[in-house]
């Protein structure tokens, strides 16, 4: 590899981990598993530095690499992996296009900000099924088990965790009376 | 926000959707744009979840994260202690409250019994009255109907414990009445609290629980493990929150408080902005938007997760270097400033003072930087470094020559002395003393207009307010501009070293600068301003 192409190749890295919280939501709304999302998401890592050089340098970095993630998604789904078995193609085509309506990079770093500050307020029970749920992974019955909660009363638990961080959120960030999401269409 | 879309939404991301579900989620979807932007708001909620729990269950594992990974778990000294508070799962209460039920209140239901039988055999008109069995034998017997609990008491044992009131035992166990015998050990009778069933499996959602003696029996607090305090915030200015873990407390921090073993600073918002100190007076000043890690387990380290930090580090023991990590470099200091500002993709490190070693962690590629470097270190294992000050452009920058090329402006009273008495370094420094009207001494330097240019000095106050600033002229000495202050030094103080970057103005085109070292005015022979090291200089980009 020459000079040039190494720097393209660090360049592509550093715009794709600039912009590494907009991709993984395209993947994450397609594939629904946190950890099957990071998977993908590492496949569409390399396939962005390899296909950098068909990149336009005067077009948006995001738009083309939600292109990459997308894609990237589909040929999972269409070589039958089974972290994709349960979706349809229009589940799918629906999430991504959903998806690739661009929002700015602040909002990711507000609304982090944001949440950082929010989920100090749960009690630590709920902190740490909170952590147990999105850091490890762990959802319906292996969670249930893991917390002696019934399946149902997880699911209730979940719920108002999520709506209670949404609500704190738009407090802080005062999207509240917008209904707490700028509309992006 | 329609239920169903809710349902639609839990179950996506919570459960398994069947094949309708997910129909019917896409049609929604695509009829309504509100729903969209739910779903939009719903997914990123999800992947910020999931970055910030990984983050804290780095943090607690002391796990290298990954390069996506943004957070101080990356910090290589170890973690402080922990306090454990978290989940311990309702089977564990469940089996501390029949603990509680099945064995310490037996045992004291029994110790009554026995201390009142005890008590009635002292007595010898009661014992002469006893036929009864031996008291040993009536603690032991049990209604048969309590050795199998049914349904609905296996229940009741998960239940928190009743309060204390209602632990009492029923039965009339007394030392006065000895000549009934006393009632067996309420072993079940003691729980009267019965709450729907269904109260032990919904967790109720509180926020801030208020403490309880209940909580207290579900939660006990572990004998606090206090980390040891290795500097202090200084001060705070804007959102600025002192945290332990990757959930930051909720409440803005004040200078003056202690930043224990592995806390974590954040000056949240690019209005924020923080001041370190540590012991030995090497000072962290942390711009606005970044976060740092601060630990002194071994030597002094700091992890800066993100954005901009300038170190003044005071000399450290040979051999125990102060470190500064980054998720692309790690620089050893024995003593410097520098400024170090990390992002995604690099890290960016300027040394105003002294040497640093400066290492790129993907490589492993080391250089030893003197003041005036730059060098970037990137993801890739990049590491590049140039000068970024061009030459000094003032004539005797640290009065070594009798202040050759600087002039005292006419009209002020006082006259400045360059002497060794107070130095930053060589043998001479200049001092200007105050007085009602202070004297100003000024040099000038040739400037283009639109370039950027560096204004460093060192500078000391004892009972004075020392200032450095510049003007831009335009010719023959016509200041179209008004003064740039660089900084101002007040009280008494030691060697500080200011920093200013400014640029010449574009248009109309300046054609000199005007560099001022004064003192405040105020009573005359009350206190002196020294200067040292001055340097003006084109900013090497």
């Amino acid at each position: 590899m020459d000079v040039e192409s190494d720097e393209s190749s660090q360049e592509a890295f550093a715009l794709a981990l600039m912009h590494r919280s907009a991709m993984m939501a395209v993947i994450v709304a397609m594939v629904r598993d946190l950890d099957a999302a990071e998977d993908i998401f590492q496949d569409t890592m390399l396939e962005i530095v390899r296909s950098f050089d068909s990149f336009e340098t005067d077009r948006d970095f995001l738009p083309w690499a939600k292109g990459v993630a997308r894609n990237m998604v589909m040929r999972h789904w269409a070589s039958g992996s089974k972290k994709l078995v349960s979706m349809d193609r229009r589940m799918l085509e629906t999430a991504a296009e959903v998806m690739m309506a661009d929002l700015a990079p602040d909002v990711w770093e507000s609304e982090r900000t944001a949440m950082r500050l929010c989920l100090q307020r749960l009690t630590d029970r709920h902190r740490e099924l909170f952590l147990l749920r999105y850091g490890e992974n762990l959802k319906g019955p292996s969670l249930a088990e893991k917390v002696g909660i019934k399946v149902k009363s997880l699911r209730t638990t979940l719920l108002r965790i999520r709506r209670f961080l949404r609500e704190c959120i738009d407090a802080r960030l005062g999207t509240a009376a917008a209904g707490g999401e700028p509309s992006h269409e | 926000m329609s239920r169903e879309f809710e349902s639609l939404l839990a179950d996506y991301f919570d459960g398994a959707p069947d094949a309708a579900s997910l129909s019917r989620l896409s049609e929604l979807l695509e009829r309504e744009s509100a729903l969209r932007d739910r779903f939009r708001r719903e997914v990123r909620m999800h992947v910020l979840f999931r970055e910030i729990a990984s983050e804290a269950l780095a943090a607690r594992h002391e796990v290298e994260l990954a390069p996506a990974g943004y957070g101080a778990a990356a910090l290589r000294s170890p973690a402080p202690p922990r306090r454990r508070t978290g989940w311990r799962g309702p089977q564990k209460r469940r089996a501390e409250v029949a603990m509680l039920k099945y064995v310490l209140v037996p045992l004291a239901a029994a110790a009554v019994v026995l201390l009142a039988y005890l008590l009635g055999r002292s007595n010898g008109t009661s014992r002469a009255q006893r036929p009864g069995p031996e008291p040993r034998r009536e603690v032991v017997e049990r209604p048969p109907a309590v050795e199998t609990p049914s349904p609905a008491q296996a229940r009741e044992e998960s239940l928190p414990e009743a309060p204390s009131a209602a632990r009492e035992p029923s039965g009339p166990v007394t030392p006065q009445a000895p000549e009934e015998p006393p009632p067996e050990p309420a072993v079940f009778d003691i729980v009267e609290e019965t709450p729907p069933a269904t109260a032990a499996e919904v967790e109720p959602f509180t926020p801030e629980p208020p403490a309880s003696p209940t909580a207290l029996v579900e939660k006990p607090e572990p004998p606090a493990v206090k980390p040891p305090s290795v500097a202090r915030l200084a001060q705070s200015s804007g959102r600025v929150f002192v945290f332990t873990d990757a959930m930051c407390s909720d409440a803005v921090s004040e200078a003056g408080q202690d930043i224990l073993e592995g806390q974590t600073v954040l000056a949240a918002g690019a209005a924020s902005s923080a001041v370190v100190v540590f012991p030995d007076s090497t000072r962290i000043e942390m711009a606005g938007d970044s976060e740092a890690r601060y630990s002194a387990a071994d030597a002094k380290a700091v992890f800066l997760v993100k954005g901009e930090l300038v170190a003044t580090v005071a000399p450290q023991a040979k051999g125990r270097p102060m470190t500064v990590t980054t998720r692309h470099a790690e620089v050893q200091v024995l003593g410097t400033i520098f400024a170090l500002r990390c992002d995604a993709a690099s890290t960016r490190l300027r040394i105003d003072d002294g040497v640093v070693q400066f290492t790129c962690l993907a490589g492993g590629r080391r250089i030893n930087l003197p003041a005036g470097y730059e060098a970037v270190a990137t993801k890739g294992g990049g590491l590049a470094a140039k000068p970024f000050l061009g030459p000094n452009m003032v004539k005797d920058p640290g009065f070594e020559k009798n202040a050759q090329g600087w002039q005292v402006l006419k009209g002020r009273t006082g006259k400045p002395a360059v002497g060794p008495l107070q130095v930053h370094s060589g043998q001479a420094a200049l001092q200007v003393p105050q007085t009602k009207c202070s004297p100003c001494v000024v040099q000038y330097a040739k400037v283009r207009g639109g370039a950027t240019y560096e204004v460093i000095g060192w500078v000391k106050a004892g009972n004075a307010e020392a200032e450095i600033a510049i003007v831009f002229r335009k010719h023959s000495g016509i200041e179209y501009w008004g003064k740039t202050v660089i900084a101002k030094v007040k009280g008494a103080t030691g060697w500080t070293r200011v920093h200013k970057t400014v640029t010449a103005p574009k248009s109309p085109k300046p054609q000199s600068v005007k560099i001022v070292l004064s003192c405040g005015n105020g009573p005359a022979g009350t206190g002196s301003v020294w200067f040292d090291d001055i340097y003006f200089g084109e900013t090497i980009k």
